[in-house]
């Protein structure tokens, strides 16, 4: 009977750590993207599209063991015999987020659907078994990732890396991707749409310029640390964030969306620079939604929308506006460091 | 040189840092000790320029502690680590000496040389969130040493590490204080204090109750810690052990 009660108390245990970390997602709810997807909510098949991106992405982190969350060394030190611990193996498996997703799928649109999100959930935990036993295939690819020369090309390969470590770019990556595919596929193309897209895809990626120095969790107090001023941290970030942007709307639209990428930045310096947020790897970059994630929409979609109309002035004007805030939110940086 | 003049920190109505005044010479090492909470890791905040005072002043190697400069003459190992877990071992050097525009050539001789003396060579590719404690603060510690600073802030350099690697940094930092870098270090490990450090300031809920050197210590280092900070208590926890009796 004690051992019974072992038993459901691991697993109890193990069904709090699935739902926290199925809880650990709700950081969409501080993606900008969110905001945009909610807004088009109201016509229910352009949701459906965005959706299905979200959970695209969203398979990866949720197909998982929840048997990972107990440390082998601490399985091992505990009184459980072989059978209990074959019972907890077995029924643990029905806490994997990605189990209850394929039954809603089943019982809402069709049991086709719900095997395939178990299916491929099964195949994604293979793979990442599989990966583990690969040398520097955990997160190695991430060493691939380059540094420029000198100081701030340093900082640009620690904000690509950090971006990397978040969900957002990869939302972007399948926004920018399937539209290029698309409209290299010889389908009829609205005239607009490479355009849109590079906004909703520079939308994906724009809450990181809420996050800039929050995006290095406690190493963003090694900053402190550095003889390097304000602007020069803001601006290597900046750097790295346009960078990333420049290349996923390139194939849309380069200039709409790297100028929206520039509005958002103008924005997201108040929240980098005065509220620190740090973030979860592995999940979206959580913001601050309202005002300044709202904020950052409306500029975004207003200055790339504007600016074949507008031209030469309107980029002038958003390149001085970056400017002004990189020196300005600099400068608030350097004069917070000392104040702490 | 370091001194600090009336070194006050207040949060609201607690004062963690009272009044603090002391100072070290050129080419010494000073140990900082205290209990947990005494006040110690808020004492080098201020002193490395990452906290303001409430009150007091403080002087690093001739520069005020809100001089920009100061951060290109001291080198730290903070309570946090304060690390990156999107680089690696290795990165962290390579970034270090970018960021206090080092030669490349430069920052990769001091980083073998740092890795191999500090047993680190191993973890050179590990990303920071797979490394050991140990292997993080040895990391910390080895960015704080390889721009060659003038003064060493160093928080419990000696915790979590294993004692070849404890000894060998008491080694280094002792020959590195022979050159003149002066370091302030704070450590709960009193046998390693006592054989590194030249001077020695106990506090004691934020204020000094002991600034002397270690040779002119009347007691011995533990039995002086004891004396003045810290009394020894331990409750009996009659339940532990009679399953075995």
């Amino acid at each position: 009977m004690a051992r019974l009660s072992g038993i459901l108390s691991l697993l109890s245990a193990l069904g709090k750590v699935s739902a926290r970390h199925v809880r650990s997602f709700g950081s969409i709810g501080g993606q900008n993207l969110f905001l945009f997807v909610a807004f088009v909510a109201l016509q229910p098949e352009s949701a459906a599209f965005f959706g299905e991106i979200l959970l695209v992405v969203l398979l990866f982190p949720l197909s998982t063991d929840p048997m990972q969350a107990l440390p082998e060394e601490r399985r091992s030190t505990w009184p459980l015999g072989t059978w209990e611990w074959a019972a907890v193996r077995v029924v643990s498996l029905l806490l994997s987020p990605i189990v209850w997703i394929g039954v809603a799928l089943a019982l809402r649109l069709g049991w086709q659907l719900g095997a395939l999100a178990i299916g491929s959930g099964v195949v994604i935990q293979l793979l990442k078994k599989v990966a583990k036993r690969l040398p520097g295939m955990t997160g190695g690819w991430l060493l691939w990732v380059p540094a420029p020369p000198g100081a701030t090309g340093a900082i640009m390969r620690l904000q690509w890396r950090g971006m990397l470590r978040t969900l957002d770019p990869y939302v972007a990556l399948v926004l920018s991707g399937s539209t290029t595919l698309y409209r290299f596929s010889g389908m009829p193309v609205d005239a607009e749409a490479p355009r849109i897209m590079a906004l909703v895809t520079a939308l994906a990626l724009s809450t990181h310029a809420q996050v800039l120095l929050g995006i290095d969790g406690p190493g963003s107090e090694r900053y402190l640390q550095m003889p390097l001023r304000g602007w020069q941290i803001l601006l290597a970030k900046d750097l790295a964030f346009l960078a990333m942007l420049a290349v996923l709307v390139a194939p849309l639209d380069f200039e709409g969306g790297v100028l929206g990428g520039i509005a958002s930045l103008v924005i997201g310096h108040h929240v980098s620079v005065l509220k620190v947020m740090p973030q979860v790897p592995w999940r979206f970059t959580a913001g601050a939604l309202i005002p300044w994630g709202l904020m950052q929409t409306v500029a975004l979609f207003a200055v790339g929308n504007a600016v074949r109309a507008l031209g030469i002035p309107l980029i002038a004007g958003c390149l001085l506006a970056w400017v002004s805030s990189v020196v300005i939110y600099g400068w608030e940086w350097d004069r917070r460091a000392g104040q702490r | 040189m370091i001194s600090c003049r009336g070194l006050t920190k207040a949060f609201g109505e607690f004062q963690a840092v009272s009044g603090v005044s002391f100072e070290i010479q050129a080419g010494s090492i000073c140990a900082l000790l205290g209990p947990n909470g005494a006040g110690k890791s808020t004492l080098v905040r201020m002193l490395t320029g990452l906290m303001r005072a409430s009150a007091g002043t403080a002087e690093i190697c001739g520069l005020a502690v809100d001089n920009p400069e100061l951060k290109r003459v001291v080198g730290v190992l903070p309570e946090s680590l304060a690390l990156f877990d999107a680089l690696t071992v290795g990165e962290h050097l390579e970034l270090t000496g970018a960021v206090y525009g080092l030669k490349t050539s430069e920052t990769r001789s001091r980083t073998e040389q740092l890795l191999r003396v500090l047993r680190l060579e191993h973890g050179r590719n590990t990303f920071i969130h797979q490394c050991s404690y140990g292997m993080k603060k040895k990391t910390s510690l080895a960015m704080a040493l390889l721009p060659n600073p003038q003064a060493l802030f160093l928080d419990e350099p000696f915790e979590g590490l294993d004692p070849i690697t404890a000894e060998t940094i008491r080694v280094q930092l002792r020959a590195i204080a022979q050159r003149g870098v002066t370091v302030l270090l704070t450590s709960h490990i009193l046998s390693l204090v006592d054989r590194v450090a030249d001077q020695v300031v106990m506090i004691r809920r934020g204020e000094v109750v002991l600034d002397s050197a270690i040779r002119d210590l009347p007691k011995s280092l533990e039995e002086s810690y004891f004396e003045r900070v810290e009394t020894m208590t331990a409750e009996d926890m009659e339940w532990l052990g009679s399953a075995a009796s």
